[in-house]
């Protein structure tokens, strides 16, 4: 996308003055459109799923700070700074998140290169109606390292947004009733 | 007994079970909503598919949907119209001359589908009339009109009272041609069906085109419900061997496709959203066990048989999740309440919606069986939820259990 619009600049510089140059979408506004309008479907059922992960990890990590008062207590009692405890829980979510994510694309790395390759054919009325549209009557899929990279971000983003509650904790913990719980 | 025991268990720990409450709660809103607004605008397309477009049966001669040439008629148009009429749950019926043909404006030309209609009853049959944006609908004593849809008229430059000119072959293969006058425009939310569409009189096309009277090409037929679809196509079936009678999801196949996917599509999302809230669930129940470790072995020691234990944490496990499931699904009914009636701008979207024939303004819809669906999904979640901490729970031994130090 952004190469033909660079392309189209250079061409324009060049060309500019005699003809008019266009990229697709240009061209083709309605068809542009469409694929905008299928990504920010695609983008709201996206976001419904990282809310959810977002409050999975969150419990998880509400779990993990309220079954290990105690140890923390203890580790604060002889001698351990806030910052260093509160440290190896900023490991501790993070690597809790990444290890998800890397079992995630386990999973789901081998099925979506086999469809990469073998796309799911449709077949009957469904097929019918693809090709009225003009797409082709099977269902594609993409292995471009970005669809991956993009996960990783995203659930970084949230356990860091989830790691507040641990940092949170960490600072405001009470030693004598940590270590009385 | 049982059951007040674990609703009170439930909040014993606020915090764990009100992070756990408010994520399905959200998850099922959301999930609930988005259902809502799929519904609403496939509910649109299809009330557009049968009231403008389509109408709910279409009789054509044998041949002229494989091949649609102007000879392929249907004679006796009204004695066809009369059966018609007598079969139980008809509402009305349209005959019309259909034409693909060249129009003309002084500017450019198009091809467009020509469609002659008798205009008070094609009233009765489809709703363009009140697709009106300008002129009128086939008002008396003007000779020639000719109704066409906006996109037309932007890509003729042409206004109301315009003249345009359609080229055409009469009966007998000669070329011959008329000016019609433009009176009215209208607009779908459909722009392929607004550019290719153009409307004119019966008898002014079956003048040209040196065509008899009383035969057609099409004729649409209404029904009073959908329901009763399959029944009076059957019935048209029979009484009309040599004609072909097809419902409209035959003849836009895209739009039922639409129909059919759309129900699959949102379960597999309501799925996926609850195999999410699964996890969480589990973990949360999880927890309340391991931390009552102590006390399940108390109670299993003074007596409390394991059936017991188990149904305890079962109805725990259910009784939070349905919570918060009715929690969301009240939040989504009242989403999809408020936004059926102000409905959704698919703004920026508009475009490319409205060239797949979809409505751009969206107003939700839901239906009470949808979400009694969904309830029982939300139940039968917890339930599987439930059952690994349950376990866990039976396979405690009361003796080491009490001993255990929290």
């Amino acid at each position: 996308m952004t190469m033909a619009r660079w392309i189209k600049h250079k061409l324009k510089a060049e060309l500019g003055k005699d003809y008019e140059i266009m990229t697709w979408d240009e061209m083709d506004p309605v068809t542009k459109n469409m694929i905008d309008a299928d990504r920010s479907g695609a983008y709201i059922t996206k976001g419904i799923l990282y809310v959810l992960v977002g409050f999975g990890i969150f419990g998880t990590v509400i779990m993990m700070m309220a079954e290990r008062r105690k140890e923390m207590g203890i580790m604060i009692a002889i001698g351990m700074q806030k910052s260093r405890l509160s440290k190896i829980l900023f490991y501790e979510t993070t690597l809790l998140g990444l290890v998800g994510v890397l079992a995630g694309f386990a999973i789901s790395f081998p099925l979506i290169l086999y469809l990469v390759y073998h796309p799911v054919p449709l077949t009957g009325e469904t097929a019918k109606a693809y090709e009225q549209f003009g797409f082709e009557p099977a269902m594609y899929f993409s292995a471009q390292w970005f669809v991956f990279a993009r996960q990783v971000l995203i659930i970084f983003i949230i356990t860091m947004t989830v790691y507040i509650y641990p940092l949170v904790k960490t600072y405001k913990i009470k030693l004598i009733n940590a270590l009385h719980s | 007994m049982i059951i007040a025991v674990a609703w009170r268990n439930i909040w014993r720990s606020k915090t764990r079970s009100l992070v756990i409450l408010i994520a399905i709660c959200l998850g099922l809103a959301s999930g609930i909503f988005y259902m809502a607004f799929y519904k609403g605008m496939v509910d649109q397309r299809i009330n557009t598919a049968i009231k403008t477009e389509a109408s709910h049966i279409q009789i054509h001669h044998k041949e002229y949907l494989n091949n649609p040439d102007k000879k392929f008629v249907i004679a006796h148009a009204d004695s066809v119209i009369d059966i018609i009429k007598s079969v139980e749950g008809v509402q009305a019926t349209s005959k019309r001359i259909l034409l693909n043909t060249m129009i003309q404006s002084p500017t450019t030309g198009s091809g467009v589908k020509v469609t002659g209609i008798v205009p008070e009853n094609e009233k009765q049959v489809t709703n363009l009339y009140s697709k009106l944006i300008e002129g009128s609908y086939f008002e008396e004593g003007k000779r020639n009109p000719i109704i066409i849809g906006k996109k037309l008229a932007e890509k003729l430059k042409i206004k109301l009272k315009s003249k345009v000119v359609i080229t055409l072959q009469d009966m007998e293969g000669n070329m011959t041609g008329a000016s019609f006058r433009v009176e009215g425009i209208f607009e779908t939310s459909n722009t392929v069906f607004d550019e290719m569409s153009v409307f004119v009189r019966n008898s002014d096309i079956s003048r040209v085109m040196v065509m008899n009277e009383n035969s057609c090409h099409e004729i649409a037929v209404l029904l009073d419900q959908n329901d009763q679809l399959e029944t009076v196509n059957q019935a048209l079936k029979k009484d009309f061997p040599g004609l072909d009678v097809k419902t409209w999801r035959e003849i836009m196949p895209e739009v039922s496709m639409i129909e059919s996917s759309f129900g699959i599509t949102m379960f597999i999302f309501i799925g996926i959203i609850l195999l999410a809230l699964l996890f969480g669930i589990i973990n949360t129940m999880l927890m309340a066990v391991l931390e009552r470790t102590k006390e399940l072995g108390m109670l299993m020691a003074i007596g409390m048989n394991k059936f017991r234990v188990f149904s305890m944490i079962l109805l725990e496990t259910v009784m939070l999740s349905l919570f918060g499931g009715i929690c969301g699904i009240l939040l989504g009914w009242a989403l999809n309440l408020y936004f059926g009636v102000v409905g959704i701008d698919l703004g920026t979207w508009s475009t490319a919606y409205k060239s797949m024939g979809f409505d751009t303004l969206v107003y939700t819809k839901l239906t009470m069986s949808v979400t009694i669906d969904i309830a029982v999904m939300v139940i039968i979640t917890g339930i599987l939820a439930a059952i690994y901490p349950a376990l866990k729970a039976l396979k405690l031994k009361p003796a080491d259990a009490i001993r255990i130090d929290m």
